[in-house]
């Protein structure tokens, strides 16, 4: 060998390994499709920092499921929605996705998820942290970390107005005449217990109402009593359940140390508890009316769902779906099970990670 | 000419001990600063990039933290060695490389298994991987009475940094000098939108501004009774961009940095056959963090923590006969973490006092040699509020071998085995909502086998170095952060289990000098195969580790001719996955960066020498990233003006 063979062959290695090959997505895209069949769509909320939020649609009766419903409608956002959904509504004919760490609502089509707009949640140099949204009177009104409620024209697609409520809010709901909302104050160091009560005449905080500490979400009855989950201070102060009579919107009642549940869900008379602080189990079913644990545990078939992370029940024949966010890392699945707690079937909501939201599309 | 002035410098340094690579009889690798220029690198963790086995976390940026995770065992198992004593890492466990710029650093040295000297403080011992940063500060030159530099560097994205350093010699005995950098950036690199592929945006709050201050003494009796005193100040201001979030482009934290040690170590022939190495440190740093946008009642959120370090070190090592050598080592810690701000609400405060006892030693014949330790660590731990983390005692071992078959074929087989831990930090211990006081330590094994060639002037060649190694490492009771129930829960547990299979290789070369032009070329290649194997019924069982690429490697190439130097370096990495799912969603690109740079040295190599540097890093502005959603500077450049100069004595003493 001489120089120029060295040379030449130290440079054949440096050439080498510069070769590196982008690597493909194999995934199959379905072209978009004008309307999406009756089903569900499943909001999973992603990780932190991770900009993985994903809709994905079951098709009623089908035994797959569209993992990114939203890029197979819309191909041209491959960016996807955005980071952390946290919640997400269908009313009239949008679906409105609250994404937290984005700052936004995006609005989309509820018949088949194509994009309408973002909405920005973002005030100067703070993002406003949108959380949880419930619709009333022709408005969606969407809670945001930093204190307030912002009230959403829902055919101008903006923000008209903002309603100052307590620390943090996180669970909205709403009846025929108010809004009721968790301020959670988990933000600070010691966290906040009250309801904000907002008249929907004048779309302004009337009342602070105690509940448990730190409040997450809020769900009310056919009755029209407010059920209010609480996460305790995740050491010393255990979860619950607080209930509101809607009709006096004063005071509330513990349910006391059997109900350390941090989320409900409920259906007419029925509340599932899910989210057993310390404990295990996945839901609680409780009547409502009768003031009765119906089951202690809903499912009875022992079909195991590792993390409950969302809870839905169909209206049409009462069928219970149930998110599971697994280890918080992996995709996340949805189970279907009857109203006696025996499971249907199931779906990978893949590549969706912590899946949190199920909605019925007609 | 050059070649002259090489061979002349070796001589001329008196405490510079070579290590040698391939007789190692565990992997060693290592890199002088002149080598390190030749990489385009600023700053430690660029040079790392170049070793094989190590993958850098780079958050990006010139203020991006920049973590170091050796042959995958987690950047938790690395330690680091300033100037010979442990830069202390109490708090949190894994030490910023980005943060040490290669003005002032002689020498870079990654062991994969202990220090290569048994005559070395116990907490040399007590780490996966060691990672040796050398200055020059107490290297006293026979001939030099002073020597100063100067240099200026000036680059893309507002990148200024200015850096001295000086060295007198007080007769032949003692040595002082200081180094100092001052260091700026805007940090705005361009880079291609997550949002819309065509568009270009620019990272925000990424600036930086940093200052050191070192100043070293030495005395040196003789050549086996020397003491080195260090002074060390560091301060950092600096944005923390964060992960780009979609849609979102707001970023307002920031952190500042505070490290202040000074250090002493004295080394003395104890008797005939004995010698002895005391070493002191005291260590205070600050860390302030803010968020002024938080969402509490305050509107800001604020960390700010002061820890300090006290630290005594006593080594004897004993010198059998020839080839045989004894060492015992004895270190006493005491570690001190109080949080001050508002929020620190009922923080524990921790104290932790840790005694550490090793045994070394090492056979050494020409062609064969054994070396091993044990070193047992006692925990104890106090705290200020709730609960103190588990009080600790645990053996770990290591032992190392290497042998040459046949007397005058340089070619050696080398093995090792380390088994040690690492004991929880105090964020993972007391991290407010977060730690866990009853984590166990996590453990690391390491087995090693691998073979070494090593020879000078063979043909026209000046060196070559060639080692591979293949290992099967073991982490068990890995301590991650998951959530519990939900999102806002998360919690430390000691549930991570790890195997790791990989082979290392590297191959270094150079030639003589044919018509002023010398070529060297250096190779190096790493394939890990790590798998978590924490949970047999999830469904990432079995699966690459997140952010471990399988194959990843660099080559540099050099050619100097005269005074003028020509490099070309590229570093690799194959995919990798974010999370242990292979799905497309979580892929990140294989990636590969290509930088050329320029040198031309100018002035009397004697007296005042003129350097200057053109570097052009990442050429083909390659849009990559290491860590999702934190993309890394596309083309940037470099200029560096370098000026040198000696005053010698009137007498020549060769």
């Amino acid at each position: 060998m001489n120089i120029k063979q060295t040379s030449f062959a130290m440079l054949s290695a440096v050439l080498f390994l510069s070769a590196c090959k982008k690597v493909k997505d194999t995934t199959p895209v379905l072209p978009p499709e004008f309307t999406l069949p009756e089903g569900a769509y499943v909001l999973s909320e992603g990780s932190f920092n991770a900009n993985n939020t994903k809709l994905s649609f079951y098709a009623k009766g089908s035994s797959t499921t569209t993992g990114d419903v939203f890029l197979q409608q819309n191909p041209d956002s491959t960016a996807g929605l955005g980071g952390l959904g946290n919640d997400a509504i269908i009313y009239g004919s949008k679906m409105y996705i609250i994404l937290n760490q984005s700052g936004l609502v995006t609005v989309l089509k509820a018949s088949n998820a194509k994009f309408i707009k973002q909405i920005s949640f973002k005030n100067g140099i703070t993002n406003k942290q949108p959380r949880y949204a419930v619709a009333a009177r022709g408005k969606v009104y969407v809670t945001s970390y930093d204190n307030t409620v912002s009230v959403i024209d829902t055919s101008s697609l903006a923000i008209i107005k903002t309603i100052v409520v307590g620390a943090n809010p996180e669970g909205i709901a709403a009846s025929a005449n108010f809004l009721y909302v968790a301020n959670s104050g988990g933000f600070n160091t010691i966290p906040d217990s009250t309801v904000s009560l907002i008249d929907l005449n004048i779309e302004l905080e009337v009342r602070k109402i105690k509940v448990g500490v730190n409040p997450y979400k809020v769900e009310i009855n056919a009755a029209g009593n407010v059920f209010v989950s609480a996460y305790g201070n995740y050491t010393t102060i255990p979860a619950s359940v607080s209930v509101i009579n809607g009709a006096l919107n004063t005071t509330s009642i513990n349910l006391g140390s059997n109900f350390s549940y941090s989320n409900v869900r409920i259906a007419g008379e029925t509340a599932y508890l899910y989210n057993n602080y310390g404990g295990t189990g996945t839901a609680k079913v409780y009547n409502t009316t009768t003031n009765t644990v119906t089951r202690n545990e809903f499912i009875t078939d022992g079909t195991v769902i590792q993390t409950p992370y969302g809870l839905n029940i169909d209206s049409q024949n009462g069928d219970v779906y149930i998110a599971d966010a697994k280890n918080f890392t992996s995709a996340g699945t949805v189970t279907c099970f009857g109203s006696n707690g025996v499971k249907k079937f199931s779906f990978s909501v893949s590549p969706g990670v912590n899946p949190n939201t199920i909605l019925f599309k007609r | 000419m050059a070649q002259k002035h090489d061979t002349l410098q070796n001589v001329q340094v008196i405490t510079k001990k070579n290590i040698n690579v391939t007789t190692s009889s565990s992997p060693v690798q290592l890199l002088n600063t002149k080598d390190a220029f030749k990489r385009n690198s600023l700053t430690v963790a660029d040079a790392l990039k170049h070793f094989a086995g190590v993958t850098v976390k780079d958050y990006g940026g010139i203020g991006g933290l920049k973590t170091v995770s050796v042959r995958s065992l987690g950047a938790n198992h690395t330690g680091v060695l300033y100037d010979g004593i442990a830069l202390g890492d109490a708090q949190g466990g894994q030490i910023d490389v980005g943060k040490f710029s290669l003005d002032n650093i002689e020498q870079i040295e990654l062991y994969n298994s202990g220090p290569v000297d048994i005559l070395s403080p116990a907490k040399a011992f007590s780490y996966g991987s060691l990672l040796v940063l050398k200055t020059n500060a107490y290297s006293i030159n026979t001939k030099d009475e002073k020597s100063g530099n100067v240099q200026i560097q000036y680059g893309s994205f507002g990148f200024f940094s200015p850096a001295i350093k000086y060295k007198q010699q007080l007769g032949k005995k003692i040595v002082m000098g200081f180094n100092a950098m001052y260091q700026q950036a805007n940090g705005a690199y361009p880079f291609t939108s997550y949002e819309n592929s065509n568009t270009t945006k620019k990272r925000k709050n990424s600036a930086i501004k940093a200052f050191r201050f070192e100043y070293d003494a030495s005395i040196q009796i003789n050549d086996s009774n020397k003491i080195n005193f260090k002074t060390y100040y560091y301060n950092s201001k600096r944005g923390l961009p964060g992960a780009i979030i979609l849609f979102n482009d707001i970023s307002n934290e920031r952190l500042n940095d505070r490290n202040f040690f000074i250090q002493s170590s004295w080394q003395k022939k104890a008797g005939i056959k004995g010698e002895l190495l005391l070493s002191a440190k005291y260590t205070a740093d600050k860390n302030y963090y803010v968020d002024p946008t938080y969402p509490n009642s305050f509107g800001r959120l604020e960390n700010e923590f002061y820890s300090k370090e006290f630290y005594l070190s006593a080594s004897y090592g004993y010198k059998v006969n020839k080839i045989f050598k004894l060492s015992f080592s004895s270190d006493a810690f005491n570690n001190r973490l109080n949080r001050t701000d508002i929020f620190a609400a009922d923080f524990a405060n921790p104290t932790r006092n840790s005694f550490l006892n090793n045994a070394a030693f090492q056979f050494k014949k020409q062609r064969f040699e054994i070396t091993g330790n044990v070193l047992h660590t006692l925990i104890n731990e106090k705290v200020t509020n709730g609960k103190p983390g588990r009080n600790l005692s645990a053996f770990s071992e290591a032992i190392a071998a290497s042998f040459q078959p046949i007397k005058n074929i340089p070619l050696r087989a080398r093995a090792f085995y380390k088994h040690v831990f690492r004991a929880p930090t105090f964020n993972d211990l007391y991290y407010t909502n977060v730690g866990n006081t009853n984590l166990k330590p996590e453990f690391a094994d390491q087995l090693n086998a691998g073979l070494t060639y090593g020879k000078q002037n063979l043909g026209f060649m000046r060196s070559i170095t060639f080692t591979t190694d293949a290992y099967l490492n073991k982490v068990n009771d890995k301590i991650i952060a998951l959530p519990t129930q939900n999102l806002f829960q998360w919690s430390v547990q000691n549930i991570g289990k790890v195997n790791i299979k990989g082979i290392d290789v590297s191959l270094h070369t150079k030639t003589k000098e044919w018509k002023n032009v010398r070529l060297s070329a250096d190779v190096t290649y790493s394939f890990q195969e790590v798998l978590d194997v924490t949970d047999n019924t999830s469904s990432v069982y079995k699966t690459q580790l997140p952010y471990t690429p399988k194959h990843s490697g660099s080559s540099s190439f050099s050619i100097e001719h005269k005074r003028a130097t020509l490099n070309y370096n590229i570093i690799f990495s194959s995919y990798r996955y974010k999370q242990g799912d292979a799905l497309f969603v979580n892929l990140l690109q294989p990636w590969n960066t290509n930088d050329v740079s320029f040198s031309y040295s100018f002035g009397k190599t004697f007296s005042t020498n003129y350097k200057i540097i053109l570097e052009a890093n990442n050429i083909f502005n390659t849009q990559y990233e290491m860590i999702k959603y934190y993309p890394l500077p596309g083309f940037n450049y470099r200029i560096s003006l370098n000026i040198s100069f000696i005053k010698q004595k009137q007498s020549y003493e060769y």
